[in-house]
């Protein structure tokens, strides 16, 4: 079992933030700057190559020195069938090369500043699974060691055979979206970041189901692409230079962004709208022009709620990319200041799915991008975390009942959905949330990370109520924007937070809560496991006058002239122990709510008078139940929703016999 | 005779055989009505029900869900119950097809002993017409798909937007449609020739019937469709109705109860105005005494 120290809210408050000081006439650094990246690439459109020269400068933030460098070469989790990403591909992902699109990463030259070639030092490592046909980590040992607060700056030269479109990243015709595309150096943890206890590379592999992790820094990238071409990418765009070969060079800065991504088509329709100082680009396919209101309306919206209950969006431009028809591999993925977005021509407007893609993809600017969690280890810290917000825009912009489907009369909200995604699964329980990425159980990654962990905090957001769960992201955004937390950080922040805003109602710490939900896998289930109602015969004789009040037991809501007496036997199904509200509703239409701390796997309350129902979590704040239906009893059982649904299916099964009649 | 002659026609005798189209309602009603129970009885699973509560007002997709996901075996029993109450109501369709047919044909009215006795002679030879418009329209509908699959591989792989291949699998569906709608004519219309020449090979009559309807298209669509738009206005008119009558209280749920069984009684008079449409065009384009193509075998 784990346990947090409770970090007391004004200590969290003080942590230090000072990033190093930005240059004369520059914006103030918002991140520590570890990485800075000059980038010259040139995009073959033919061939769907890339060539680039890359010069890079790390800082060593630790108080050690480093001797080696290492680097992310993600390209070639598509070279062969032996990559890692290709073996876990086989079994997690239907995911097929076909012969010819392949992709790679060729390394020409790794020199010093000084001129030493370092290109056969390197070697290719495989810290995650031990396969050695893995060339998705490079490791650089180093002449001399970087030393504590020093720097290494670099040159590297290097070729990339773009794949066909694949896990985000690759070319379908002319359409090129261009992720982890360069040497991108892995993030050395200085011993206390994280869960590191001494100071050590944290470079994992390319895998099938996992993402990213990058340090912050500084981008200038030169992109070099025929005349006739579109394009996008993360940052600000500076310049723009038309060459004597026809071709046209773009030059992007992008500041306090962990990676860099881009794209280029000749066929996209570039539609642009501002919300307050930022410009939001959207590239989309010429036949989905005519949504380009949903999508910029959508992020203008995600944009202004975020701003309000999370923080500031500090960065001047957004891009969003639509990619082409064929590329839907690489549709729904984020990158900082730049995510792809999916859709189809006559999509309805009741079937939010491209306000929801937009949606998502933005709030991960936040969760990944700014607050910049390790993806591989901690996937729940991003995806879930967007999952959460995603459900609550999207459920405040359209209703909670209507956010992702309304549509004649069959209607579903967003977070319903998201519910579903985790309860409906096979065994929900099967592994915690807190799982490393590419190693969970077949199918699991998916409704653990995005659903359960929304569910996770919508239910921390019922228990502790809205106002407190908004003060916990704030707290949390404020002081992790533009780092890398981990787990025990967030819920430092919740320790924090909860006892000042809600006292000792749960306790000195919300430990109890996270040992449960996010390192523990057991599933909650609580109901209504039975109503008993007792006819009572009156006593009878000649009678005391006290005798003759009411003989509630426990229950609050005694003296019922009615001669009944009623049992509500509540129970927990499940591991996880929550306080719920069970509300008992008797026959003249009085409510009585009761808590009850969930400990016990029953619980008895009595009461004078006849109970007709009895519901936990009558307000629906446990979406983490695994089972609603268990969640009430009446006495007796109602007949109109079975009627109602009987008179439906009988009419829909009349006419589907009609049809059947007129066919056969 | 022209078309609105036949339609005004097949009214009249399909409004003088009220109890025939009864019959076929009261069919359909009793098959219907055993999975309707089977599913009453599924929903009304002692203790769960009290959650549904909330689904009587409204589409709740987090309770029905649940519902669906803890009655998980249920479900699959409930399934296997409406498969076969499907095949069973679509033989007996069939069947009734030959008792409809053979009450239309005599010109009496309507009696239960001649309906059953239309029945019971046509009963063996229309289930073979069902296995072989069953056949021929399987084979048909697989011939489309796999011309259609190819195209539409090609228009996927070569078109940077996804419109061609909107369009390509529009037009599949339209030619699909367009094929079911032939191999329903004409087996419609193989019943009909099938009666009025006591036809024994169906695969004569079938064959008949094509050539009939080759010979007669326009008419015989322009029946079909105006049979089919009569159905598309009931529907509508049945949507408006029970579009006023939200189904959130007991009475209401009466009401639309009443509101439903009219539609489908209407249904299924204008499945019994088909047939007696077909006949009327059947009879008007055959010469006088007798189908002289149809041979009996
Ligand atoms: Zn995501």
């Amino acid at each position: 079992m784990r346990t947090f120290a409770v970090v007391p809210l004004a200590a969290l408050m003080t942590v230090p933030l000072s990033f190093s000081p930005a240059r004369p006439g520059q914006p103030p650094a918002l991140s520590d700057r570890v990485v800075q990246y000059a980038i010259d690439v040139t995009l073959e459109t033919r061939e769907k190559t890339l060539s680039g020269s890359e010069r890079l400068t790390w800082r060593n933030t630790s108080s050690e020195p480093v001797q080696e460098l290492q680097f992310h070469m993600y390209l070639n989790a598509f070279k062969n069938t032996e990559s890692t990403f290709m073996r876990e591909s086989r079994t997690r992902r239907s995911v097929a090369v076909r012969e010819g699109g392949w992709g790679w990463i060729d390394l020409h030259s790794l020199r010093l500043e000084n001129g030493t070639e370092l290109k056969e030092r390197c070697t290719f490592i495989c810290p995650d699974d031990g396969n050695a046909k893995d060339r998705t980590v490079m490791r650089v040992p180093l002449p001399a060691p970087v030393p504590p607060g020093g720097s290494v700056a670099l040159t590297l030269k290097f070729r990339a055979q773009l794949p066909r479109i694949i896990a985000r990243t690759g070319y379908s015709g002319d359409f090129f979206m261009v992720g982890q595309w360069f040497p991108k150096v892995g993030v050395y943890e200085p011993a206390g970041t994280r869960y590191a206890t001494k100071g050590e590379w944290n470079c994992h592999q390319f895998h099938a189901s996992t993402e990213f992790y990058a340090d912050f820094g500084v981008y200038d990238v030169n992109l070099t692409v025929p005349g006739g071409f579109i394009v996008g990418a993360t940052g600000e765009r500076r310049g723009e230079r038309r060459n004597s070969d026809t071709t046209v060079t773009y030059t992007y800065h992008a500041a306090d962004v962990h990676d860099f991504a881009w794209t280029a088509s000749p066929l996209y329709v570039e539609v642009t709208d501002t919300w307050r100082q930022v410009s939001i680009h959207a590239l989309l396919q010429p036949q989905h022009a005519g949504q380009a209101r949903r999508f910029l309306g959508s992020a203008r919206e995600a944009l202004g709620y975020l701003d309000a209950w999370v923080g500031p969006y500090p960065y001047a431009d957004l891009t969003i990319v639509d990619p082409a028809w064929g590329a839907e591999e690489a549709a729904g993925m984020e990158y900082p200041q730049l995510f792809t977005v999916e859709t189809f021509s006559l999509m309805p407007l009741g079937i939010r799915f491209p306000e929801l893609v937009t949606i998502h993809e933005f709030v991960h600017q936040y969760f990944q991008g700014m607050v910049a969690t390790n993806e591989f280890e901690e996937a729940w810290m991003d995806e879930g975390f967007t999952q959460y917000y995603e459900t609550r825009i999207m459920d405040s912009l359209y209703g909670a009942k209507t956010s992702l489907a309304d549509f004649f009369g069959f209607h579903f909200g967003d977070r319903e959905l998201t519910r579903i995604e985790y309860t409906g699964m096979n065994d929900p329980g099967i592994a915690p949330i807190t799982t490393p990425g590419w190693k969970f159980p077949a199918g699991s990654y998916g409704p653990l990370t995005y659903g359960k962990t929304a569910m996770v905090l919508s239910t921390l957001e019922g228990l502790i109520g809205r106002a407190a769960m908004d003060t916990v992201m704030k707290t949390y955004f404020r002081l992790w924007k533009f780092r890398h937390p981990c787990g025990k950080d967030f819920v430092a922040v919740v320790n924090a937070v909860v006892p000042v805003i809600c006292g000792n109602r749960f306790g000195p710490d919300m430990n109890w809560y996270f040992d449960q939900v996010l390192y523990g896998a057991g599933i909650c289930d609580f109901e209504v496991t039975s109503i008993a109602v007792n006819r009572v015969t009156p006593a009878g004789g000649m009678l005391e006058a006290d005798t003759a009040q009411s003989h509630a037991g426990e229950g609050k809501a005694g003296g019922s002239p009615e001669m009944f007496e009623s049992v509500v036997t509540v129970g927990r199904r499940g591991d996880v122990r929550l306080p719920v509200v069970v509300a008992v509703m008797f026959d003249d239409g009085r409510e009585v709510r009761e808590e009850w701390d969930g400990r016990g796997r029953t619980a008895e309350f009595r009461y004078g008078g006849k109970v007709v129902r009895a519901g936990v979590d009558p307000g629906r704040k446990i979406p983490l139940d695994v089972n609603l239906i268990n969640n009430v009893r009446t006495v007796p059982p109602p007949v109109g929703p079975v009627w109602k649904y009987a008179v439906k299916v009988l009419f829909w099964i009349q006419n589907m016999f009609l049809f059947a009649a007129t066919i056969a | 005779m022209t078309t609105p002659g036949i339609l005004r026609g097949a009214f009249r005798e399909t409004y003088r055989n009220i109890p025939l189209v009864t019959t076929l309602y009261g069919m359909n009603l009793l098959f219907a009505s055993v999975i309707a129970m089977a599913f009453r009885a599924f929903v009304a699973n002692p203790g769960n029900a009290g959650a549904l509560g909330p689904l009587l007002k409204d589409f709740d997709m987090t309770l029905l869900y649940d519902f669906l996901r803890t009655r998980g075996e249920a479900i699959s029993a409930l399934w296997q119950v409406v498969l076969f109450m499907t095949l069973l109501s679509v033989a007996l369709n069939a069947v009734s097809s030959g008792g409809v047919l053979a009450t239309l044909e005599s010109g009496a009215p309507y009696s239960l002993r001649a309906f059953l006795g239309g029945c019971g002679t046509f009963a063996f030879r229309f289930l073979r017409l069902l296995v072989l418009t069953g056949i021929v329209t399987g084979l048909a509908a697989i011939a489309l798909v796999a011309c259609a699959m190819p195209v539409l591989w090609w228009l996927s792989r070569n078109h940077t937007s996804e419109i061609p291949v909107i369009e390509g699998i529009a037009a599949a569906a339209l030619a699909l449609v367009l094929v079911l709608f032939l191999a329903v004519m004409a087996s419609d219309y193989a019943r009909v020739l099938t009666v009025r020449a006591d036809s024994r090979s169906m695969a004569r009559a079938f064959g008949t019937s094509f050539v009939f309807l080759a010979k007669n298209a326009w008419g015989a669509i322009a029946l079909q469709v105006i049979v089919a738009l009569l159905t598309v206005c009931l529907f509508a008119l049945y949507l408006g109705l029970t579009g006023l009558l939200e189904m959130n209280s007991g009475p209401k749920v009466v009401l639309v109860f009443i509101v439903q069984q009219v539609f489908v009684w209407c249904r299924s008079f204008l499945r019994v105005m088909l047939f007696s449409c077909e006949l009327a065009f059947t009879c008007s384009r055959v010469s006088g005494s007798g189908p002289t193509e149809i041979v009996s075998t």
